[in-house]
């Protein structure tokens, strides 16, 4: 009955104040789209510049591969002078020289030894550019070996297959980690600022003087902004499928299920925050930095962990939505895999607990401690 | 009702709180919020919590609300412990927290219906008494209306009549009265007299000294002690016969209060508009006083028993008063004036056509509700907002055209304490100077006499937080006139300070006046208006009355208020309908 009444007083605050209603509404989508449109691992169409100190036949079906290739613009230049200037300028995103030795060391030894310059200021190109060459490379290099000699050491083409991704699209890896960031982010701004309010409005002493319990009060904060919040998940799968066609692979209810456990830490991690703060505006900015970017950097979703240090791997236990970005991505591209998913959703279970805990015992039952 | 005690509902015993995060070495060692107080509520009557800020009162309500543990002592209330069964009682006791403390962006029926189950009462129960509470407050055409857009009056007795669902036996009300208008004041006692009528104990904090009049008993609090406890009438009778009013010219007034002062006899001397009035001390006559004036007796106020109560040893170091030599009396030099000023906020006309023509050195009030249009008035005089017609001239400066030039001979004092708190004394001081475009040497200068004039000396160094109420108002008004200004502007100046500071501020600023400054004051304090030369009384935009304080006072009175008090004659006139 009290607890019902404190729901409905929740209920009748969010539907006057249409910030809570942008936040888990609207907030998701634009989120959703800058992630989607913004952070792109697959590379353009790279421009290199060409030097070549090797007219062989042999050096010239090398260069005809490369010509081939979808994604190299292949602009030749005269010398290699020329190739770096151009590299400075900024004009080409590589330079490949060719050298004088080429074809003799493809035919005496089966090796090709080429020199690419990258742009070191521009890292992840010059790490794709030198991986697509050398494998490029290496199917060319096959090539030759297969119609040099006759009978031939047996020719091994690697087809690479992506499972779970097939067009190999980081859109679909890197849109499930998002919505794990935003459903962070709305979930924990959602609540940080609710218990706050109270405060700073003076209400919390009408509520603290009445019979209500910590239990009923949390309850009262929580329930409204869990349905918010899984409101909030199902804009974001809807964009995430419609939009920018990640596929849903798990069954839906075990989405919203394993969502629901995630909201649960979220949603207990802004009312800890709230309840100690006291003040929306502090209230809001430590939970941009408590939800936000912890989630962006040590959930594991465009930053490897594996190769952080172990303190920072240590702390990342802690975030919640470490665990909720690799379940997503489990749900979206793989589907219903239990294998994978059992030890996140059971860490999922023990972080809400540990939160929601927290709260508790920080909500105080009177004025003074 | 707890059957074994049907006398005392409340039983305070010994009791003494202290914050823990207050620093314990403020200068007078006030690190007790409230310290071995003990007192009883009884059945049936209406107790008023009386003191200044900082005495106490909301610590006591908040312990016996169960929000505090005490430190020390004990308490009790309808024979349950306010923590341990704290459950049980906060269905049977109604508290109304300091301020408005109501959901603003839920309607009155809401943040009703919301109390009500907040407290477990049954819905049947609960829907005859909120049409019953709605009625009686007047607020039963705004059920559906957003707490957030109810005046200050109307949220204070929405927030009242939720406390009395469930008809509670008891009632615990943390200053009701502030913020709010004297007619809407006026219904909440009334409300608050109807629920003693109907059995309910009531306690009622309060900084207004003159709400002791409609206490059935009364508590005075200063500095977290208990001072007295007792029928108010009790409190006035020992001043019958001491308290006497005298009218002297008005270029002697403030010479004259200085002498006074000085004379053993004299307990207490302020001047309340024109006059000067004397509090003789217990053993002193009238007669032995050296006066050439004739001496009126009067009848004695709250504000004197308070500070014949406190007797001598708390009176506040009072400012030396500025210096008299360039006593003036106020000339008919007119330093502000408005023709037809009128400010429009939409449809609504919050300032509707103001004719004012202030006196160099008159104490000149804007009296009025909440909303009345005193500060969209008091903004346009000081060039902070532009009339949507007619003008404003201040020393002959035509505000519309050079406000700039206009600021800088007006000093500003905000209500609430408006400096940077994490400053010390000396830095805001200077920052203000650097401000007001003060010259390194001469506002060095400048600080040095202010300091030493309002008492700050031995404060420079302390952060502004750190100061008492009554040295914090003085800072602010440091800061209002280090550039020597010729008007100074007062937002309320002495809301919830002690008697001895509000004395020691009025004199200054009668000194200031007496030396050609002229002073506008906006409150919604009646109790202000005593300390004013003349005043207009707005409401709805419109002056509805004005002059002299004495003079509207007599105007209004009745044969069932022959001698109103300001309070009475403003719902006079209000209720008049803006005839005067």
């Amino acid at each position: 009955m009290r607890l019902l009444a404190l729901i409905l007083k929740e209920f009748r605050q969010v539907r006057r104040d249409s910030s809570s209603i942008l936040l888990a509404f609207v907030l998701p989508i634009l989120m959703l789209a800058l992630f989607g449109l913004c952070v792109n691992y697959d590379t353009s169409v790279t421009k290199l510049a060409l030097v070549t100190e090797d007219e062989a036949p042999t050096a010239h079906r090398f260069l005809e591969q490369l010509q081939g290739s979808p994604y190299f613009r292949v602009n030749r230049v005269a010398d290699e002078s020329t190739a770096i200037e151009q590299l400075r300028r900024g004009t080409i995103h590589a330079a490949l020289i060719i050298p004088s030795d080429f074809s003799r060391t493809v035919e005496a030894r089966g090796e090709t030894r080429l020199l690419l310059v990258t742009d070191g200021s521009t890292p992840n190109t010059a790490q794709f550019t030198s991986l697509y060459l050398q494998s490029i490379c290496a199917t060319w290099l096959q090539k030759q070996i297969s119609t040099s000699t006759a009978a031939g050491t047996a020719a091994i083409e690697v087809v690479p297959l992506y499972r779970f991704n097939s067009a190999a699209i980081s859109r679909r890896y890197i849109l499930p980690g998002s919505i794990a960031v935003v459903i962070s982010f709305v979930g924990t701004f959602l609540t940080a600022m609710v218990v706050a309010r109270e405060w700073e409005r003076g209400t919390m002493e009408l509520l603290l003087a009445s019979p209500m319990t910590r239990f009923e009060f949390i309850l009262s904060k929580l329930i409204p902004y869990f349905l918010l919040g899984l409101g909030a998940m199902g804009v974001c799968t809807l964009a995430a499928t419609l939009i920018f066609g990640v596929p849903l692979r798990a069954p839906v209810w075990l989405l919203f299920g394993i969502t629901a456990i995630f909201l649960l830490s979220v949603l207990a991690l802004g009312l800890l925050i709230s309840t100690l703060l006291r003040n929306q505006y502090s209230a809001s900015l430590v939970s941009l930095n408590v939800s936000v970017l912890p989630t962006i950097m040590l959930s594991g979703f465009i930053f490897e962990l594996s190769s952080t240090p172990g303190w920072v791997q240590a702390i990342s236990y802690l975030i919640p939505a470490r665990y909720f970005a690799p379940s997503l991505s489990t749900l979206f591209l793989a589907g219903a895999e239990w294998a994978a998913l059992l030890l996140n959703v059971l860490l999922l279970i023990i972080s809400a607990i540990f939160w929601l805990g927290l709260v508790y015992l920080s909500t105080p039952k009177r004025l003074d401690p | 009702m707890n059957p074994q005690s049907p006398q005392q509902l409340v039983r305070v015993s010994q009791l003494s709180y202290r914050y823990a995060d207050e620093p314990t070495n403020t200068a007078d060692g006030a690190a007790w919020a409230l310290q071995e107080l003990t007192l009883d509520l009884r059945a049936g009557e209406i107790m008023g919590l009386i003191g200044p800020d900082g005495a106490g009162k909301t610590t006591l309500l908040r312990l016996l609300a169960g929000l505090l543990k005490p430190v020390e002592g004990s308490l009790e209330l309808l024979g349950l412990d306010p923590i341990r069964d704290h459950s049980r009682l906060s269905r049977q006791v109604g508290y109304m927290p300091q301020r408005f403390s109501l959901y603003e962006d839920l309607t009155v029926q809401e943040n009703m219906r919301l109390c009500a189950r907040l407290r477990a009462l049954p819905r049947h129960e609960t829907l005859g008494q909120e049409a019953r509470l709605l009625e009686a407050a007047g607020l039963a055409s705004f059920r559906t209306r957003l707490a957030g857009k109810l005046s200050g009056g109307m949220k204070q007795k929405l927030a009242l009549i939720s406390t009395l669902l469930g008809q509670p036996p008891l009632l615990l009300l943390d200053e009701p009265g502030v913020g709010v208008d004297p007619l809407s004041r006026r219904e909440l006692w009334t409300l608050v007299h109807r629920a003693r009528s109907e059995g309910r104990s009531i306690l009622w904090s309060t900084a207004y000294l003159d709400e002791a009049a409609r206490c059935d008993r009364v508590c005075i609090l200063h500095r977290g002690r208990l001072h007295y406890l007792g029928a108010p009438d009790a409190l006035l009778a020992p001043l019958r016969g001491r308290v006497f009013t005298l009218e002297p010219p008005a270029a002697a007034r403030v010479a004259l209060l200085r002498q006074v002062q000085g004379i053993p006899g004299v307990q207490d001397a302020m001047l309340e508009g024109p006059r000067l009035r004397i509090l003789l001390r217990r053993n002193a006559t009238a007669s032995e006083l050296p006066l050439p004036y004739k001496l009126h007796p009067a009848e004695p106020n709250f504000e004197e028993a308070f500070i014949d109560l406190m007797g001598d040893q708390h009176r506040a170091t009072a400012p030396s008063v500025a210096s008299l030599e360039a006593a003036a009396e106020p000339t008919a030099e007119i330093v502000i004036r408005t023709e037809g000023l009128t400010r429009n906020f939409g449809s609504f006309v919050a300032t509707d056509h103001l004719d004012l023509a202030v006196h160099r050195g008159e104490i000149f009030g804007l009296l009025g509700a909440n909303g009345a249009g005193k500060t969209t008035a008091f903004r346009m005089m000081c060039g902070l907002l532009r009339p949507s017609s007619g003008k404003a001239e201040i020393l002959g400066i035509d505000l519309a055209r050079d406000a700039r030039r206009a600021r800088a001979h007006l000093g500003y004092m905000a209500q609430q304490f408006s400096l940077y708190r994490n400053l010390s004394v000396l830095q805001n001081l200077r920052f203000f100077a650097s401000v007001y475009g003060l010259k390194p040497s001469e506002a060095g200068h400048r600080i040095r006499e202010l300091a030493e004039r309002y008492g700050l000396g031995p404060w420079l160094h302390r952060n502004a937080a750190a100061l008492p109420l009554g040295l914090r108002q003085r800072l602010s008004m440091a800061c209002a006139v280090l550039h020597d200004p010729a008007l100074l502007f007062l937002d309320e100046p002495t809301s919830g300070v002690d008697p001895f500071a509000r004395r020691a501020f009025w004199q200054e600023i009668n000194a200031m006046a007496a030396k050609g400054v002229t002073i506008i004051v906006t409150t919604h304090f009646m109790d202000e208006a005593q300390y004013l030369h003349r005043l207009v009384i707005m409401n709805h935009g419109k002056v509805i009355a004005q002059g002299h304080p004495e003079d509207l006072k007599a105007a209004a009175a009745t044969q069932s208020h022959p001698q109103p008090t300001m309070e009475e004659a403003f719902i006079h006139y209000v209720e008049q309908g803006g005839k005067p």
